[in-house]
């Protein structure tokens, strides 16, 4: 490898246009390779992310949220919104047979007028029975949410000791959560106390669409898992059949158009990953047997001076890996610090749950993909590295050839 | 100890007639003898080059063997015939060999670096020097002449010593005066107890040669 080295790196610094396209084509390839990998990656992590925070079998809300559409939106978009239904109500779910664990939440959005610091959706969720979101606020917030006490998502501009007011209700930002890639990351929690005394204001200041609800006899959606022996599918039809003005909605059916369109992105992203790889490679092929093709008689110099076939063909791999290497982790990086930054605008224009890997993973993925670009070149100059081997050196050198 | 080359032929095909076998070498055989200057002389096309580089296991021979120390270099294995070249053997070939990105010195110095050598750089310049471009060492290829390049080329091929040396047409970019150092080098060399083989259209070469071999179609004619 020595050899290899000390000829190849001459060779390297001895065409620097070449070497320079060599590695602009590398560094391409592996920034696109790196780039569609963390975006199908992001894309699945933001789907799990989003299962894990529906994190019921089954959701019930009053039927109007699902006719005008609202509901969906909240949970998926992160749309603001609300609406109720009334304890009776919800306690009728709750009577139905198979109903295993069950949790309340009481929705209200905040607008951006001057009555409240940010225009967000907020929940209010029972710490008691909570199995959808506690999961989520234990990773930042290790204690009791007060009175007036909030949770804030990641991605809003507000954090811990910060003082927010909404509907005229000053409440204190108690944790931040970490980035989950769902609504939950524009959206505050607090405990059904707080949340009540928040809806009680917007009734005060005619703030909300509705007018006639008692705060404390009021929620927004229960969330249900199904009890031993019982399907998701079996408690949804029974409730829909059997309790008015409600609507239960199967968890897997909510995300079944996300995971679709998620399929359908990643799908093509991992179809242009592969696209580019081959157009890259076929590429770096035809520059490698170029510039063989231009210095066959070199490699026949090579051989009259004691090369064996292998030796050239170690030169042109080890010049190939060297050159590639340099391009593969010039565009990992490259790809890494155009896309991480942009990740936000990324998931808003895909419009799906996006949510990017952890930083060891990114590291990975950088080393993956400046892997698969020094195996594309390794593998374009194989062809050439062969043709070196088949070299009549004899002809070459005459001309003849 | 000798070079021995046994009934060697070697046939090509014409590629715009595919059916037409020709022998440029034709059931040659001769002996390179250690410490002699041999002279190849023929019209072009009478098969010199490709003799030569039958003899220094470039080019497999469609028959016939030649043989280093009683053994045929052709039933070597090709790295093993690749380490004898590069020890024993030093080739001049014909034209313009430099490798553009090396310096004279690193090109002098490519056996070497092929058989995993450092290599004597003084010996190099000594070299360079007795071939009058000892101030180009770390020039690089394209800023020579073509006579400097073609002794930089002999230089390589001097380098490690070797006990068999195959020069076509070395002083071919040469003028007289560089041309007479140049056989003067090699006769010198051959003295010292290599074995020379000189493939030239110089006339004033058979003033250097122990033995003058003229190629007639692919034969030797005597």
């Amino acid at each position: 490898m020595k050899l290899s080295r000390s000829i190849t790196l001459n060779n390297i610094k001895g065409r620097p246009v070449r070497t320079l396209v060599l590695v602009l084509l590398t560094a391409l390839l592996s920034a696109a390779v790196f780039c569609g990998t963390v975006i199908v990656t992001s894309l699945h992590k933001g789907l799990r992310s989003l299962e894990a925070r529906l994190g019921a079998d089954v959701m019930v809300v009053p039927y109007s949220a699902t006719t005008q559409q609202s509901f969906e939106d909240l949970v998926l978009q992160g749309t603001t919104g609300y609406f109720y239904m009334d304890t009776a109500t919800a306690q009728k779910v709750l009577d139905r047979e198979g109903i295993g664990e069950s949790s309340q939440q009481v929705f209200l959005a905040t607008t951006s007028s001057g009555c409240c610091s940010l225009p967000v959706q907020i929940i209010g969720f029972d710490p008691e029975t909570d199995f959808t979101i506690s999961p989520w606020i234990k990773k930042s917030f290790g204690g009791e949410l007060g009175f007036c006490d909030v949770v804030v998502g990641n991605d809003l501009n507000a954090f811990v000791g910060d003082k927010l007011k909404f509907y005229g209700v000053e409440v204190r930002v108690a944790a931040k959560l970490e980035k989950t890639g769902t609504s939950y990351d524009t959206a505050v929690f607090t405990n059904f106390d707080t949340v009540r005394e928040l809806i009680r204001s917007s009734m005060e200041l005619g703030l909300n669409n509705f007018k006639d609800i008692d705060p404390d006899r009021s929620v927004s959606c229960l969330l249900i898992n199904a009890a031993d022996g019982y399907t998701a599918e079996e408690i949804a039809d029974d409730i829909n059949i059997h309790v008015k003005k409600v609507k239960a909605i199967r968890a897997q059916d909510m995300i079944s158009g996300v995971s679709k369109s998620l399929s359908g992105v990643a799908d093509t992203v991992s179809g242009l990953i592969a696209a580019v790889w081959v157009l890259g490679t076929v590429i770096l092929l035809l520059a490698f047997t170029i510039s063989i093709n231009e210095r066959r008689r070199e490699f026949a110099v090579m051989r009259v001076s004691g090369a064996s076939r292998m030796k050239l063909a170690s030169v042109v791999m080890c010049e190939a890996v060297i050159v590639s290497g340099i391009g593969s982790v010039i565009g990992a990086g490259l790809g890494a610090l155009v896309l991480l930054p942009f990740s936000r605008a990324i998931e808003n224009m895909i419009g799906l749950p996006f949510l990017l890997p952890s930083a060891g993973a990114i590291a990975l993925y950088i080393l993956a993909a400046a892997a698969v670009a020094v195996l594309a070149g390794a593998i374009a100059a194989a062809a050439s590295a062969f043709r070196v081997t088949r070299l009549d050196a004899g002809l070459v050198l005459r001309g003849d050839n | 100890m000798a070079l021995e080359a046994l009934d060697l032929r070697k046939e090509f095909i014409r590629e715009s007639r595919s059916s037409n076998r020709f022998a440029a070498v034709d059931g040659i055989s001769l002996t390179l003898e250690k410490g002699e200057v041999t002279v190849m002389m023929g019209r072009s096309g009478s098969g010199k080059t490709t003799l030569m580089n039958m003899l220094c296991g470039l080019l497999v021979p469609s028959s016939g063997s030649v043989k280093l120390d009683g053994d045929d270099i052709y039933a070597l294995s090709d790295s093993r015939l690749s380490r004898l070249r590069g020890s024993r053997m030093g080739v001049i070939p014909q034209g313009q060999t430099a490798l553009g990105s090396l310096n004279v010195l690193q090109n002098v110095l490519l056996p070497c670096t092929l058989c995993r050598e450092d290599g004597d750089e003084e010996h190099v310049r000594e070299l360079l020097g007795r071939l009058g471009i000892g101030e180009l060492a770390e020039a690089m290829p394209a800023e020579l002449s073509g006579g400097e390049l073609r002794r930089m080329s002999i230089a390589r091929a001097l380098m490690r010593s070797p006990e068999y040396i195959f020069a076509d047409e070395p002083t071919a970019d040469l003028d007289d005066e560089n041309t007479a150092l140049v056989f003067d080098f090699l006769k010198e060399t051959a003295r010292a107890g290599a074995s020379v083989l000189i493939i030239t259209h110089e006339n004033d070469a058979s003033a250097y040669s122990d033995r003058l071999l003229t190629l007639k179609s692919g034969r030797l004619a005597e």
